[in-house]
């Protein structure tokens, strides 16, 4: 049995070289982010690269026993300038960013602490990119754009590049328009897309079921944004679409929920209702099943209907072929015959005229 | 009211804080945030006040910032449902910050300071007039362009963070189990006033780190009306993503809404308690209940198990 794969990618079996995980509201996609920091520390040449715009570093290591493999940067605490800055103190494994409107001091940063470590792979976990959007979206793709060739280039290690970034879009958050273009710039569809290998969309079962019965059409009651079945740990669908460096793109359905008992994460496959729905049109033909007598016909019979010329098609196909031939250089012709009453003369009603 | 209207009053409460079952005595627990969304047809300030009560009762700490009402409202209120503010307040376990007269107020911190721990909204009157001068500075540049980072804004916002700081730090943090609760009513007044959305985010976001250094919860009020949950044009679209990021920050929500076939006499409205997209507690179960406001308590039941249809 092949393993699913989310379970590949979560593992870092997969090479991918840029992991979009986008979640809204009514599902969040933090329970895979957390699943994705707990297994870099399974390979000891792995370091985790974790930078925390949204949420404080703390919260997002909540339930990871050791970071020895993690280095953080924190965009979080410091960055708006609320709290006096005279207890910055920062080290190897906890660097503080206190700008981040500017992206090159972020990646300066990155740069810096990269070439003081010695592993052999670099994964970069963005918490969430919502927070660089609402400053500027151009500035975002800028920044995760250089990132990503920073990280992913050739010359970075020996071997193949196993380089990669995670991050978290929130989906349903808007964005300001631009200045200078009129309308919004499709973030999503357009942008973050082109960059990324792998985007793993995070749905409720409750919003998967809808959607897939619906054929698109969706309502919503009551101006409900906020239902109770939001952010139920136990129904999380994900919908990954994978493109391989080899060009082939993978697209798998999978469910996961962490297990109460190990606190594992236990991952299944998900088929698409509208599969069944298309097996349930398989049903045999009502009008020859079911019969007393035979109404089916046998191949030769079959071939033998297909042969059949009807009286009526070979004198259309000649009227056709005749008109085809007539029709072929002029563009259309106009055939006039005038009645007794019509006043036809070969004079042209505009002779008068001095064009 | 009869003594059977106030044992079934005092019944139906208890359904919110049952159907909430927050572990510790109904508080909210620590570190946690919770955001209560409303809507025109249906105001969520029940909520609030149902909150300021069980903290007060539970002799813990409220630090409560009001930009849509005044002290009054709260007191007044407050004495319906058995609790003297101005008690609490004497006793060091409220504090009320009059959120638009210290967000404009240019003068020192300590001024502000003795303004708002008076009960009294007098004093606050007299010393706006002085401020007047410096506030139209504020008022004006608030309503530039949201693209660009109007430093007055966040200037404004920083000053005001300062003076919940200092009032936190001085009055409720002495004490270990404090279990402060900062409670915004309400945001939304920050994104009509014109503050940039990004200003207003950071200001929750120093607000929440601070609370959390004292093992405190934060409690805020947001309104989330149709327009601005679809919304179609550049300005609701701060209304929008001020809402929308808020819900990523909190732990549970609490949505008040109109009922979906309108105005009825016997049930006020819907209330779903939701779980947060930061929330991973296991005990926690999300609901949707019906609820009445009545004149000295509001009820919750089930939905379609109204008194009135029973």
């Amino acid at each position: 049995m092949t393993t699913l794969l989310l379970e590949r990618l979560l593992n870092y079996k997969e090479s991918a070289n840029f992991v979009i995980i986008e979640d809204t509201i009514i599902q969040s996609g933090y329970v895979l982010l957390k699943e994705f920091i707990k297994n870099i520390a399974m390979n000891q040449n792995r370091c985790g690269l974790l930078l925390c715009f949204e949420f404080s570093p703390e919260w997002l290591l909540e339930d990871i026993n050791s970071n020895k493999n993690l280095v953080i940067f924190d965009a979080y605490s410091k960055s708006d300038s609320y709290e006096s800055e005279n207890d910055i103190t920062s080290d190897l494994n906890y660097n503080y960013i206190k700008n981040i409107k500017d992206s090159s001091e972020i990646i300066n940063i990155l740069k810096d602490t990269i070439k003081k470590l010695s592993y052999s792979n670099y994964i970069l976990i963005i918490d969430s990119i919502s927070p660089l959007l609402l400053i500027d979206t151009s500035l975002t793709l800028n920044f995760l754009k250089r990132i990503s060739s920073y990280l992913t280039r050739s010359d970075m290690n020996s071997n193949t590049n196993t380089n990669l970034i995670i991050t978290v879009y929130h989906s349903d958050i808007p964005n300001y328009p631009s200045s200078g273009i009129s309308g919004y710039l499709n973030v999503r569809n357009t942008l973050l897309h082109n960059i990324a290998s792998t985007t793993i969309i995070i749905k409720n079962t409750e919003q998967f079921r809808k959607e897939s019965t619906s054929h698109g059409y969706i309502v919503i009651e009551n101006n409900t944004i906020i239902n109770a079945c939001m952010n139920s740990p136990e129904s999380s669908i994900c919908i990954i679409e994978h493109r391989k460096k080899s060009g082939k793109v993978l697209y798998e359905t999978n469910s996961y929920h962490i297990d109460e008992s190990s606190g594992n994460m236990i991952i299944q496959l998900v088929k698409d209702i509208r599969d069944d729905l298309n097996s349930e049109n398989n049903t045999p033909d009502p009008t020859t099943a079911n019969l007393l007598f035979n109404l089916s016909l046998t191949e030769s019979q079959k071939k033998a209907k297909n042969e059949l010329v009807l009286p009526y098609v070979k004198i259309q196909d000649q009227y056709e072929e005749k008109n085809r031939e007539n029709t072929i250089t002029s563009g259309g012709n106009i055939f006039y015959e005038p009645d007794k009453n019509d006043d036809f003369d070969d004079e042209d009603p505009d002779e008068d005229l001095s064009i | 009211m009869s003594k059977e209207d106030v044992r079934k009053g005092t019944a139906e409460k208890e359904g919110l804080d049952s159907s909430l079952s927050f572990p510790d005595n109904n508080l909210p627990p620590n570190k946690k945030s919770i955001l209560i969304t409303d809507t025109l047809s249906a105001s969520g300030n029940f909520l609030i006040h149902h909150f300021i009560v069980n903290q007060i009762k539970s002799d813990k700490h409220v630090v409560l910032v009001g930009f849509s009402q005044t002290f009054n409202h709260y007191l007044t209120i407050g004495r319906k449902l058995g609790v003297n503010l101005t008690l609490a307040n004497q006793k060091g376990l409220l504090s009320f910050i009059d959120g638009l007269t210290s967000l404009y107020s240019q003068n020192s911190q300590t001024d502000s300071f003795s303004k708002i721990n008076s009960a009294a909204e007098a004093a606050t009157t007299t010393t706006t007039t002085k401020t007047k001068t410096n506030q139209t500075s504020a008022l004006t540049c608030s309503y530039s362009n949201s693209l660009s980072d109007s430093p007055i804004s966040k200037e404004s916002l920083q000053n005001f963070y300062k003076i919940i700081k200092q009032i936190i730090e001085t009055r409720h943090s002495s004490i270990d189990d404090s279990r402060v609760c900062l409670i915004f009513d309400d945001l939304s007044v920050l994104i009509y006033s014109g503050f940039n959305v990004r200003d207003i985010l950071g200001f929750v976001k120093a607000c929440r780190m601070m609370i959390e250094k004292y093992n405190g919860s934060l409690i805020m009020l947001v309104h989330a009306d149709e327009d601005v949950t679809q919304s179609s044009l550049d300005d609701e679209l701060g209304q929008e993503i001020l809402l929308k990021s808020l819900i990523y920050q909190s732990e549970y929500l609490l949505s008040v809404r109109g009922l979906g076939s309108g105005f009825s006499k016997d049930v006020s409205g819907e209330i779903t308690i939701a779980r947060g997209p930061r929330n991973q507690d296991k005990w926690f179960r999300p609901s949707t209940l019906h609820y009445k406001i009545l004149d000295n308590n509001v009820q919750f039941f089930v939905k379609g198990f109204s008194q009135v249809v029973l």
